[in-house]
C-alpha cells in the first residue's frame, strides 16, 4: 500500500487537480466547489515560495562539501560564500521580522552593493558573445542565411538613429516588418505552444508523463 | 601567412574585439553624437492608448525585471507612469521576478515626481514579490487583497481604500507587464485575457520582442513596447527625454561595429574558402 | 550639500570592482572573477531565502491570523518539500511539486487552447482582398507565412519524398509551403537576432553608466584584475612546463 502511495501518489494528485480544474471550467458548480477552486489557487502561489527555500538551503550543503574536504582550489570560495550567506540570511531576517522587509538598512546595503551590480553585469556579459558570434558564426552560405541577415539589418537600422539619419524609411520598414511578417512567423510556434501544454496536461491526466519515471 | 589570413587573424582575436566594443560604447557615452530617433508606429499607438485612457483609471502592473532589463524598462515604466498621473490613476504594484522589490523601490526613487503625486494606500499600493507561477496570476484576477493579505511593507491590505475599487479583474482599465522573460506574458494571457479579457499592454525587453509580437497582432494585448529604442521613443513623444535617449547613440555605435564585423566576417569568409578548396579542402576556420 | 556616507562610498566602490571583476570573464577566467562570482551566488542566495520568508508571512501565515484558517493546508503542503532532506521519507517532498504542477496544468490546460490556439488561427484568418492594396499583399504574405511555418512543424504527415511521389502535385505543393515557411522564420529570426543585439547593448550600457559614475573605483579594479589575468597566464604556462617535466621523466628511465 505504501509503495503504491510513494509511486503513483503524486501522478494521482496531479490528474485529480487537472480533473477538478477541467470539472470548474467546462461545467457550472455550486459556489463552495468554486471557492474551494479558488483557495487551491492560492495555495499552489504559496507553496511556490518552499521551492525557493530549499533552493538556497540546496546551496548551502553544495558549498560545505568542498569546505569539509578542503578541496583544492575551491574551499576558499565555499568558505566566502558561505560567509557571505549567513551574513545575509541575518541581515535579512531581522529585517523581515522587524518590519522593514527588504529595506532594513544592513540587508539593503548588502545586495545593493553586491547583488545588482553582480545581477546586471552576468546578463551584460552576453554583449561579448553575440558580438564575437557576429563575426564567427554569421555566414551566408545560402540564399536563406542571405534573408535572414538582409532582414537583422533592416530591424537593426531601423532601430538605431544611424540608419534614421541613412533614410528615415528605415523606421516604418521596421516597423512594418515587426508588425506583420515576424508575428506570423512565431504565430505558428505559439500554436505549437499551446498544443504541447494540452497535450503535456492530457499526458499527466492519463498517467503517461514519461519524465516523472 | 597571406594578407587575408593576416586579417582574419586579426579579425577572429576576440580580446581585441572585447576591448573595441567597450572603447565604441564608452567613447559614444561619454561624448554623445546627437543621433536623431525616429518615432515607430507600434510606440505612437502605446502613446495615443495610453492618452485615451479614462479618468482615474485601475491599473494593475507586474514590476518583472532586474537590473540588467532595468536599462530598458525602467525608462518605459518612468515615462507611463508621467503620462498617466494627470488621469489621477489608481495602482496596484506588484512583482513576480526575486529582484523585483528592488526594482520597485528604485522607481518610485528615480521618478518621485511621479509618486510624490500619490498617497500609498489610497492612490498606489505594493504588493511585493509573488512566486511566478500560473497560480499566482490565475489568484491576483480572482481578488488581489484576499489573496495577499499584507503588502510589502508589512500593512494588512485590509483596511487600504484601493482595493475597494481596483481588486478583482473586472475592477482594472489596463494591466501593465514590465517584463524581461516571456513566463509573465503566457500567465496573463490564458488567465487574465482568455479568462477575463482583461486589456493587457507589454512594455519587454528587445530579445522577448518579436516572439510575443503574435499577441499584439491578434488583439490580445492592446500595444507592446520593446527594447530601449522604444523606450526612447516614448520619453521623446512625452517631450521629456531620459536615459533610454542619452543611451540611443551607443547603441548606434555598437549596432555599426557589429554590422561591420558581419560584413567583414563574410568578405573574408568567401576568399578564405576558396584558398582552402585549392589547397585540399581542409576547413576554414 | 549632502555627503554620501562611508557606506554609500564603500557600496559603490564593492559595486564597480565586482562589475569589472565578472566582465574580466570574457577575457580570462581568473581569481577575482571566481571571487566577485561566489559573493554573488551567497548573496543571491540569502536575498532569495529573505524574500520568500517575507512572502510566505505575507500570503500564507497573514490570512491565517485574519482568519482565513485553510490557508494552513499551503504551508503544509510546502513544508512537504523539506522532506527531501531525510532519506526515508524523501518520497513525501514529491507531493509539494505535484500539487503546483498540478493546478498549474490544470489552469493552463483549460485556458491554453483558447488562448494560444484558437485566438492565434482566428486572427490568422485574414481576408486577401481588403480594398487597400497594401493591405491586401499584407494579408497574404501573413497568410502564406503561417501556413508555411505549421507546414515546418508537421512532422507525422509527411508526404513520399521519393520516386514517382516526388513528382506529386500534394509533395510539390507541401514542398512549396515548406519553403515558404522556412523563409518566413528566417524573416522572424532575422528580427530575433536584431532584437537581442539591442538587449545586450542596453545591458552593456547599463553597467558602463554605473562604472563611469565611479572612475576611480573602476580604474583600480581593472588594475587589479589585469594583475589577475596576468597571474592567471603565468600559472597555466607553469603548471603546462610542469607537465610537461612529468611527462618526459617518466619516459626516461
Amino acid at each position: 500500500m505504501s509503495s503504491m502511495i510513494r509511486r503513483h501518489g503524486p501522478y494521482l494528485t496531479i490528474t485529480l487537480l487537472i480533473v477538478f480544474f477541467f470539472i470548474t471550467y467546462l461545467f457550472t458548480t455550486p459556489q463552495p466547489v468554486q471557492l474551494f477552486g479558488t483557495q487551491l489557487v492560492q495555495w499552489a502561489s504559496v507553496v511556490g515560495y518552499f521551492a525557493i527555500l530549499v533552493g538556497t538551503i540546496d546551496i548551502v550543503i553544495f558549498h560545505l562539501k568542498p569546505l569539509r574536504s578542503r578541496e583544492s582550489g575551491q574551499w576558499q570560495y565555499s568558505a566566502v560564500l558561505l560567509i557571505i550567506t549567513a551574513i545575509g540570511l541575518v541581515t535579512g531576517t531581522a529585517g523581515v521580522f522587524s518590519g522593514a522587509g527588504i529595506n532594513y538598512q544592513p540587508f539593503a546595503w548588502l545586495y545593493n552593493a553586491i547583488y545588482v551590480p553582480s545581477n546586471a553585469t552576468v546578463y551584460a556579459i552576453l554583449v561579448f558573445y553575440i558580438a564575437s558570434a557576429s563575426y564567427r558564426a554569421f555566414r551566408i552560405k545560402n540564399a536563406q542565411a542571405a534573408f535572414l541577415v538582409l532582414v537583422g539589418f533592416i530591424i537593426m537600422f531601423a532601430d538605431i538613429g544611424v540608419g534614421y539619419v541613412i533614410w528615415p524609411g528605415f523606421v516604418p520598414l521596421g516597423n512594418w516588418i515587426n508588425t506583420y511578417p515576424v508575428a506570423a512567423a512565431f504565430r505558428p510556434i505559439i500554436i505549437g505552444s499551446g498544443l504541447g501544454v494540452i497535450i503535456t496536461g492530457l499526458r499527466a491526466l492519463l498517467g503517461r508523463d514519461v519524465y516523472g519515471r | 601567412m597571406n594578407t587575408i589570413e593576416k586579417i582574419n587573424k586579426f579579425l577572429s582575436n576576440r580580446q581585441i574585439l572585447y576591448l573595441l566594443l567597450l572603447a565604441v560604447v564608452l567613447g559614444i557615452m561619454l561624448h554623445p553624437l546627437g543621433i536623431p530617433i525616429g518615432i515607430a508606429g507600434q510606440t505612437r499607438d502605446v502613446y495615443n492608448y495610453v492618452d485615451k485612457l479614462p479618468q482615474n483609471p485601475k491599473i494593475l502592473m507586474d514590476v518583472h525585471y532586474d537590473p540588467a532589463g532595468a536599462t530598458e524598462l525602467q525608462p518605459m515604466a518612468g515615462a507611463f507612469l508621467r503620462q498617466v498621473i494627470v488621469k489621477n490613476p489608481k495602482i496596484v504594484f506588484f512583482t513576480t521576478h526575486n529582484i523585483g522589490p528592488i526594482m520597485f523601490e528604485r522607481l518610485r526613487s528615480y521618478f518621485p515626481d511621479v509618486f510624490s503625486q500619490l498617497k500609498y494606500g489610497d492612490d498606489y499600493v505594493n504588493l511585493g514579490f509573488l512566486p511566478l507561477v500560473e497560480a499566482t496570476f490565475a489568484s491576483m484576477a480572482k481578488g488581489c487583497q484576499e489573496f495577499v493579505a499584507r503588502d510589502a511593507y508589512g500593512a494588512s491590505t485590509a483596511d487600504m481604500p484601493i482595493f475597494k475599487v481596483a481588486d478583482k479583474a473586472a475592477d482594472f482599465n489596463v494591466v501593465v507587464l514590465l517584463t524581461t522573460s516571456t513566463d509573465p506574458i503566457e500567465y496573463a494571457i490564458r488567465q487574465w485575457y482568455t479568462a477575463y479579457k482583461m486589456p493587457l499592454l507589454f512594455m519587454v525587453v528587445a530579445v522577448i520582442g518579436p516572439s510575443v509580437q503574435p499577441f499584439v497582432a491578434s488583439g490580445q494585448a492592446v500595444g507592446m513596447l520593446s527594447g530601449q529604442n522604444a523606450a526612447a521613443q516614448y520619453e521623446l513623444l512625452l517631450k521629456r527625454p531620459g536615459s533610454a535617449v542619452a543611451a540611443v547613440d551607443a547603441q548606434s555605435g555598437a549596432h555599426v561595429l557589429i554590422m561591420i564585423y558581419i560584413v567583414l566576417g563574410n568578405l573574408i569568409y568567401w576568399p578564405m574558402r576558396k584558398m582552402s578548396k585549392k589547397a585540399g579542402g581542409t576547413k576554414t576556420k | 550639500m549632502i555627503t554620501p556616507s562611508i557606506w554609500d562610498m564603500f557600496g559603490l566602490w564593492i559595486g564597480a570592482a565586482l562589475t569589472v571583476w565578472l566582465f574580466s570573464f570574457a577575457f580570462k577566467d581568473n581569481a577575482l572573477y571566481k571571487l566577485a562570482e561566489h559573493l554573488f551566488v551567497g548573496v543571491a542566495a540569502a536575498y532569495n531565502f529573505t524574500i520568500a520568508i517575507d512572502g510566505l508571512l505575507k500570503t500564507g501565515i497573514a490570512p491565517i491570523q485574519q482568519g482565513n484558517i485553510m490557508r494552513i493546508f499551503a504551508l503544509i503542503l510546502g513544508c512537504f518539500f523539506f522532506a527531501k532532506y531525510f532519506g526515508k521519507y524523501s518520497w513525501v517532498a514529491r507531493f509539494g511539486p505535484a500539487f503546483v504542477i498540478g493546478v498549474g496544468l490544470g489552469i493552463s490546460v483549460t485556458t491554453a487552447p483558447e488562448g494560444f490556439v484558437l485566438a492565434q488561427v482566428k486572427s490568422s484568418m485574414l481576408p486577401l482582398w481588403t480594398g487597400d492594396l497594401l493591405q491586401s499583399l499584407t494579408n497574404i504574405l501573413m497568410t502564406f507565412i503561417v501556413l508555411g511555418g505549421l507546414t515546418y512543424f508537421m512532422f507525422t504527415f509527411v508526404p513520399g519524398i521519393r520516386g514517382a511521389a516526388k513528382k506529386a502535385p500534394g509533395t510539390r505543393l507541401y514542398g512549396a509551403f515548406l519553403k515558404i515557411g522556412i523563409y518566413g522564420m528566417m524573416i522572424g529570426f532575422g528580427a530575433l537576432f536584431a532584437s537581442t543585439i539591442v538587449s545586450r547593448v542596453a545591458y552593456l550600457i547599463g553597467r558602463l553608466t554605473d562604472l563611469i559614475a565611479s572612475p576611480e573605483a573602476s580604474i583600480v579594479a581593472t588594475i587589479l584584475v589585469i594583475a589577475a589575468i596576468a597571474y592567471a597566464y603565468r600559472h597555466e604556462k607553469k603548471t603546462a612546463v610542469g607537465k610537461l617535466e612529468q611527462k618526459e621523466s617518466r619516459k626516461t628511465p
